[in-house]
């Protein structure tokens, strides 16, 4: 409680990738630590928020935005990347399609998106070794030919899925240092405090 | 007029034999006082997969009981629609609607009636009843539609949202239900093979056949589709909803100039919540009862009073809203009324609704006729 008087750096998230790869099941998990199999299908997008600690004390407060996996969705999709610092594009290691797909995010993401977003590229549903299609070493080397980050994930198991968001925050704050010589304060992606400062019982986690 | 209402209450009991309840006897959705008829058992079908079994609907098919039993859900903060003192000014001058519309008058005083007593006066409504709709004369036409292919990716998606699909109640997670829901869904991609499926269509499915059989269900989702203006929220590439945004929050904006420039100066757009709203009217925000009620006045006010709805929301809670940040703000528009207990009264944002709808409604067409010069311009350069 005492940790949330202090003012954190907001940072917009984004969550791209294709319909059921867990999207909302990664927030939820980061969000309130918890696995629901039977998450609605978000329709357009939904938004949650969660505040993590760097060891350096520095709060980083990340505005979740889980944006629907459906293609038909997609036209709304830049609506919710605009702005955004960091996106997590998902694909489910056990559907190949959902691969694909995370590829066509990206290059989206390279072309239309903000040229700083810190972008990481997560297999999840590593929980079902047996169902596995794509290897690690797959996703690992497209994620390094684009310079992106690459983990695998369970939303089911809670593995990586902090360190996921540990491991972006912790990218962050340089970027956000760098902006801030190059572009000055003005840049209107990054809004701190624009969440207000927390009430104490604030925010969805309860 | 009585005539017309003895009418309809006629066509009712000749199509279902459900009890009837005068238009005044209210009736508990979660405890039906009346036991629900006993309907000859339609054979279970089986789980739903891509090679559906298909079962000839029937006007005898027993529609899923509509005690629901809600399963826990996370917490969300709880509000309270304004402090007493406002929600005082904003119901104050609200004389109930005076419709001059006959099944209209019948379905203001059901309140949470018997839902398929209500599902029969929507149909009736829609012209979307057997003998009323063009669009049913093959008598095998849905049956037909169930045997046609539809795509892969299409099916797959259907099914994948099933159990995605009201989460927090149980009698849509049974496997008899989601059959249901997954023929409906695939009969409409079959039925409309260039708008297929979009995620939140499950909604309109399942909450449907709460209320009439199947096929009726999947009648009702054509009218709304054809007749109602649903073609573009849910076809194509959703040309409709920013369209509603725009409009939504020219509502906004003039209507409720203090609120609007909280949520703006916030970058709290319309986009930010408002499309499952419109993609599953107000479905997904709200518990099957306050639905059902919305609904009625939806169905009956036209597509439009979705707005009125929206608006009603924001008077009734405003000042609350006001005294929120970004994060609060939106957790409550998406999520916080959906919680039973949560929700203002229904009966409460409908006499809103009647206090300001031919304002909004008068806003409407106007906002509208903005955005398409708007789009004419645009397309001009």
């Amino acid at each position: 409680m005492a940790g949330q008087m202090r003012k954190a750096l907001t940072y917009k998230l984004v969550l791209l990738g294709d319909a059921g790869v867990g999207k909302t099941a990664i927030a939820v998990q980061f969000v309130k630590g918890q696995f629901n199999p039977f998450l609605e299908s978000t329709i357009g997008a939904s938004f949650m928020n969660q505040t993590v600690t760097l060891p350096d004390e520095t709060l980083i407060k990340f505005q979740i935005w889980d944006t629907a996996g459906q293609e038909r969705f997609h036209s709304l999709a830049p609506m919710y990347y605009r702005g955004a610092q960091a996106a997590i594009v998902v694909y489910d290691i056990t559907n190949r399609n959902s691969f694909e797909k995370a590829k066509e995010w990206i290059k989206e993401l390279q072309q239309q998106g903000d040229p700083n977003v810190v972008v990481a590229f997560v297999g999840n549903k590593v929980d079902m070794p047996e169902a596995r299609k794509i290897q690690p070493s797959e996703g690992e080397s497209y994620a390094s030919e684009n310079g992106l980050f690459f983990i695998e994930t369970s939303a089911k198991t809670a593995e990586n899925v902090s360190e996921l968001f540990m491991k972006i925050a912790k990218q962050l704050p340089s970027i956000q240092r760098q902006k801030d010589i190059t572009s000055g304060p003005s840049n209107p992606g990054v809004k701190p405090g624009v969440g207000a400062p927390s009430k104490g019982k604030g925010g969805c986690c309860g | 007029m009585t005539d017309f209402i003895t009418d309809v209450f006629t066509k009712i009991s000749r199509i279902k034999k459900a009890p009837i309840f005068l238009p005044s006897s209210p009736v508990s959705v979660v405890s039906p006082r009346e036991p629900v008829p006993t309907l000859p058992p339609r054979p279970v079908i089986s789980a739903p997969e891509p090679t559906v079994e298909v079962s000839a609907p029937k006007m005898e098919e027993k529609i899923p009981s509509i005690v629901l039993r809600k399963v826990p859900t996370p917490k969300v903060r709880v509000l309270h629609p304004g402090t007493p003192k406002s929600r005082e000014r904003a119901t104050k001058r609200s004389a109930p609607a005076q419709s001059t519309d006959p099944i209209q008058q019948i379905l203001e005083n059901l309140k949470c009636g018997h839902s398929t007593v209500r599902g029969q006066i929507w149909l009736l409504r829609m012209k979307a009843s057997r003998g009323q709709s063009q669009l049913r004369e093959d008598e095998r036409r849905y049956e037909k539609l169930l045997l046609e292919d539809i795509p892969d990716d299409i099916s797959e998606q259907i099914q994948k949202d099933l159990s995605r699909t009201y989460p927090q109640y149980e009698l849509f997670q049974s496997k008899e239900v989601q059959a249901k829901m997954f023929n409906i869904l695939r009969a409409v991609a079959a039925f409309f093979p260039s708008l297929g499926y979009l995620q939140g269509m499950g909604y309109v499915a399942a909450f449907l056949i709460t209320m009439m059989p199947e096929e009726d269900a999947f009648w009702f989702m054509v009218h709304l589709i054809h007749n109602f203006g649903m073609e573009d929220f849910w076809g194509g590439s959703l040309p409709a909803l920013p369209k509603s945004f725009y409009i939504l929050e020219k509502l906004m904006q003039s209507g409720l100039p203090a609120l609007y420039n909280h949520l703006t100066s916030r970058d709290i757009q319309t986009s930010s919540y408002a499309t499952p709203w419109m993609v599953t009217i107000f479905l997904s925000n709200h518990s099957l009862p306050f639905a059902m009620r919305l609904w009625d006045m939806i169905l009956f006010m036209g597509f439009k009073y979705v707005y009125t709805v929206a608006m009603a929301i924001f008077t009734l809670y405003e000042r609350e809203m006001l005294s929120m940040g970004f994060d609060d703000i939106l957790s409550f528009l998406q999520f916080s009324m959906k919680e039973i207990g949560h929700e203002p009264d229904v009966e409460e944002v409908l006499r809103v609704c009647s206090r300001i709808n031919d304002r909004v409604q008068t806003n409407v067409d106007r906002f509208d006729r903005q955005y398409e010069a708007s789009k004419e311009e645009r397309r001009a350069l």
